[in-house]
């Protein structure tokens, strides 16, 4: 966007010139004003502060001592430092910074309550959009230096704002700090780069007994690429640098300054931070000795400025979160009930998934699972157990194989023939608490006085359960379209749905349009899979929206022998498990004998290595053919939780746990490296459609609707289907059939 | 025949029901026979009509009037060709019709496909990632 220099703004026909000011434009006639509905007030703190609503007058206003704060907040933190550290972090569900839609707000000064009201709808010129509200004073001084030609059109010529309340129903001059002001935000959006600034600049008389919570000196300019002039262009604005994809700022000097009566202050600094892709910002309120008036007050203002331009912010280790309806703010969340608007709120803020999150878990099989019962993985360790994965790091893996090639080996004994597979995966899991790798050392079953079961002494987690789910979180489908005035565009949208290692899914857009969709992802460390599900919610039914699979895990050469016996046992052992042990019980093992069960019972106590992913390890008859009681009992072990960083050094101990024996290993990798090269990251690609109406489409084209009603109850152009004209009955019936005609090509109705 | 009729002007759209007028006062005319209602030509002096006059409202008919053209006739008169107006001439039967309207200027936009904007064959493209961030990789 070709940016300009120009020295008049035009607000609704009317000229501003860069020496006017909205007082004198009031004082000549030029605007009038009216009693606006509020539709939000700034008092949320009682909802953060459980007492302060019940607190009144004095009770609000403190009398301390620097460092500490009045016991009325008790959530507050009172430390030397000061106090409340409020993080904020982009609202997705707001979809900035582009869509910032018709939140038109204006904050403004008066002897009670701070307040905000809606302005107007969405103001727009031919390529700027003005998304919030306005400081009528800074508004010609923003324009003329940004140089960016603003000019925007109030629904209501007759609707301005009286913050004057019963006052004279007119705006006061703005134009010194001794008078009452009008404080605002503004958001630009030429359609491509979107600037975004908060002012908050005398909000309050300095000098009013009563109206002490004066916020000063905070003038926070966020602003887009295209914009970076502004930060000389004004003593004491601070540049933002916006990245409108990822939201990055420089941090500010901005800070908050609350003026208590008799020359005593507090501050609250502003500090920002960014960490590549969400936004936070701090405020530590450091309060003064003397007197301290309206400190949640203040804490208000800092909390709903920046809550208003879309971050919705952490406080005491809760979120919350602003709710709109119609496109404009007109609360906050303050509990878990709004689900649909908590989803994975925590998964938002650290970029921490947690390992089992919230969110559905593979049903209980019951007993009719062949593998119901079956310690795979389990937490008893013994007993039943046939076969068991490890989750190893590096570092484990590394100790394992130092194990391996030392001298506490027994005797004859192969802990290479003990391990069936190993296999990778990318990502964090976790499984027990830790508890050394137990192998089995079947040739000591026939030695006398030989410890049958081999602790390697290495420590690791063993895998639980039988899949591990990730939770992606949520996005939403915003009815972009609706909200630039083309609802029925919404459903011309198309919707791609991107699941890290399943591909990418075209979704029906009538299904998940307006709607938030939620992904998981499940993985079965057993072999590697994993599957990845989203839906959308709705009644208070899951409606999946689209289901895929894909391969993850990558299986590591361990022998070429052992590798490929043991899938192969891998597979007999499956179906003899679900065709013999779990449908006549424990037949089998009691078919085994004695020497067969105590066979199968060491089987199950054998640990196996954990790595990259699993190893197969097996119970030795998986590639030995001995002890064909075992049934081909096999281990998995599972990838340590810290693949990214040590994954080469991982891949060195298998290398050396390889060479470091005397199995030789020639084996091939299973799996594909390649796809982890994929993103990470889910995501939705929403395409839409744009759209060229003119200026005047809506009076000269009209808008679809499909309604019956009285012409007199239509305002402007109409256009109708079947006119029946017959009840004007003094008309000729060339006269009626011309009224039907008229009615059916455009009429304008009304006055 | 005499009737009286009200010169002037009309600046409002053809289709509009309730136009705006400037009207004088009433004329005395003759009225050309044969006579239709939906098409008189009214006989009045010269100085009784302008030349700039457009629309005209006759009581006798019931009917307001476009200005289709305007004679000069001997003996300082004009002859004034008329058509009605049926939408101002019956606009309160008009406002009281109850209409399926398929289009109307003051509607809300809706969900009802319009087929008459111009979508560009430029489509926006956002990624929108979901809020849980990266998949977990392992660290």
């Amino acid at each position: 966007m070709a940016i300009t220099q120009v020295t008049t703004v035009t607000i609704d026909g009317i000229t501003i010139g860069l020496s006017d000011t909205i007082g004198s434009l009031i004082s000549n006639g030029e605007f009038t004003v009216e009693n606006l509905t509020p539709y939000m007030i700034c008092g949320q703190l009682n909802k953060l502060c459980p007492k302060y609503g019940s607190l009144t007058g004095a009770e609000r206003s403190y009398n301390g001592s620097a460092g500490s704060l009045p016991a009325q907040f008790p959530n507050v933190n009172t430390g030397s430092a000061g106090g409340v550290t409020v993080e904020f972090a982009q609202d997705d569900n707001l979809a900035l910074p582009h869509d910032m839609y018709g939140r038109n707000i204006l904050i403004y000064g008066s002897l009670g309550t701070p307040q905000i009201y809606a302005i107007t709808n969405d103001m727009t010129t031919s390529n700027l959009r003005l998304v919030t509200s306005i400081d009528f004073k800074k508004i010609y001084y923003d324009v003329d230096m940004a140089g960016v030609s603003v000019s925007f059109t109030k629904p209501d010529a007759k609707t301005i704002i009286n913050y004057q309340s019963g006052s004279d129903g007119k705006i006061k001059t703005i134009d010194n700090d001794e008078d009452t002001g009008i404080s605002v935000f503004s958001v630009v959006d030429d359609g491509n780069n979107a600037g975004w600034y908060c002012l908050i600049d005398d909000l309050f008389p300095k000098s009013n007994s009563y109206g002490v919570r004066w916020l000063q000196n905070t003038p926070q300019y966020m602003a887009g690429a295209y914009d970076s002039t502004y930060a000389t262009l004004n003593d004491g604005w601070n540049n933002f640098t916006l990245d409108k994809t990822l939201w990055r700022w420089s941090e500010p000097a901005g800070y908050l300054v609350y003026g208590g009566e008799g020359g005593n202050w507090g501050e609250s600094f502003v500090g920002y931070i960014d960490n590549g892709n969400n936004f936070y910002a701090y405020l530590n309120y450091t309060p003064y000795g003397g007197t301290m008036q309206c400190i949640a007050d203040g804490l208000e203002y800092a909390l709903n400025q920046l809550a208003n331009a879309g971050l919705k912010f952490k406080w005491n280790n809760t979120w919350y979160k602003p709710v709109g309806e119609g496109g404009y703010i007109t609360g906050y969340t303050d509990n878990m009930s709004e689900t649909s608007d908590w989803d994975d709120i925590k998964d938002v803020t650290g970029n921490t998934v947690p390992i089992v999150p919230p969110g559905p878990t593979p049903p209980d099989p019951g007993s009719d699972d062949p593998w119901n019962g079956v310690d795979f993985g389990g937490s008893s360790g013994g007993g039943g157990a046939f076969a068991k994965f490890y989750y190893m790091t590096s570092t484990e893996l590394a100790n394992l194989r130092s194990w391996m090639n030392s001298n506490n080996v027994p005797e004859g004994f192969d802990p290479m023939a003990q391990v069936i597979g190993l296999s990778q995966v990318p990502v964090a899991i976790s499984g027990s608490a830790p508890e050394n790798v137990m192998f089995v050392n079947s040739a000591a079953i026939y030695s006398e006085g030989q410890n049958r079961v081999v602790d390697t002494g290495v420590a690791t987690q063993r895998g639980l359960g039988r899949t591990i789910v990730f939770n992606l979180g949520s996005v939403e489908i915003p009815r972009r379209m609706q909200q630039r005035g083309e609802p029925y565009l919404d459903y011309s949208c198309a919707v791609e749905l991107y699941l890290p290692f399943c591909g990418i899914f075209s979704l029906d857009t009538q299904a998940v349009m307006g709607r938030t969709i939620t992904a998981q992802l499940v993985l079965d460390p057993t072999s590697g899979s994993i599957t990845g599900y989203a839906w959308v919610s709705q009644d208070g039914q899951k409606l999946p929206v689209a289901y895929g699979s894909g391969q993850v895990g990558v299986d590591l050469p361990i022998s070429a022998q052992q590798y490929g016996m043991s899938k192969a046992a891998l597979s007999q052992a499956n179906a003899a498990f679900a065709q013999s042990m779990f449908q006549t019980g424990m037949s089998l093992l009691t078919a085994l004998g004695t020497k067969g069960a105590a066979a199968a019972e060491s089987a199950g106590d054998a640990a196996y290595a954990r790595g990259g992913r699993g190893i197969y390890s097996n119970v030795r008859n998986a590639e030995q053919g001995a002890m064909a009681g075992e049934v081909g009992t096999y281990v998995k072990t599972q990838a340590s939780s810290n693949i990214v960083g040590g994954f080469m050094d991982w891949g060195r101990s298998l290398k050396e746990i390889s060479y470091g024996n005397n199995t030789a290993v020639s084996g091939s990798f299973g799996g594909s490296y390649a796809s982890w090269s994929n993103p990470f990251t889910a995501y939705v690609k929403i395409i839409r459609p744009k759209v060229q109406k003119p200026s005047n489409y809506n009076h000269t084209q009209a808008v679809p609707c499909v309604e019956a009603r009285t012409v007199a109850s239509c305002t402007g152009l109409i256009q109708c289907i079947g006119v029946d004209t017959s009840s004007i009955s003094n008309a000729t019936s060339i006269e009626r059939d011309a009224i039907a005609a008229a009615l059916s090509n455009g009429v304008y109705a009304g006055w | 025949m005499a009737v009286s009729v009200e010169f002037g002007t009309s600046s409002s759209a053809c289709n509009k029901i309730h136009k705006a007028t400037s009207l004088g006062t009433g004329r005395n005319c003759e009225v050309k026979q044969p006579c239709s209602v939906e098409s008189p030509y009214f006989i009045v002096d010269s100085g009784s009509v302008s030349n700039t006059d457009n629309y005209c409202h006759c009581g006798s008919f019931g009917r307001y009037y476009y200005i289709q053209s305007i004679d000069e006739l001997p003996g300082h008169r004009k002859g004034v060709q008329c058509v009605c107006d049926p939408l101002m001439s019956f606009a309160a039967e008009i406002d009281a019709l109850t209409v399926n309207v398929e289009r109307h200027e003051g509607s809300v936009e809706s969900d009802i496909y319009d087929n008459g904007v111009c979508q560009l064959a430029k489509k926006e493209v956002v990624i929108q990632k979901f809020s849980g961030g990266e998949f977990t990789k392992a660290s």
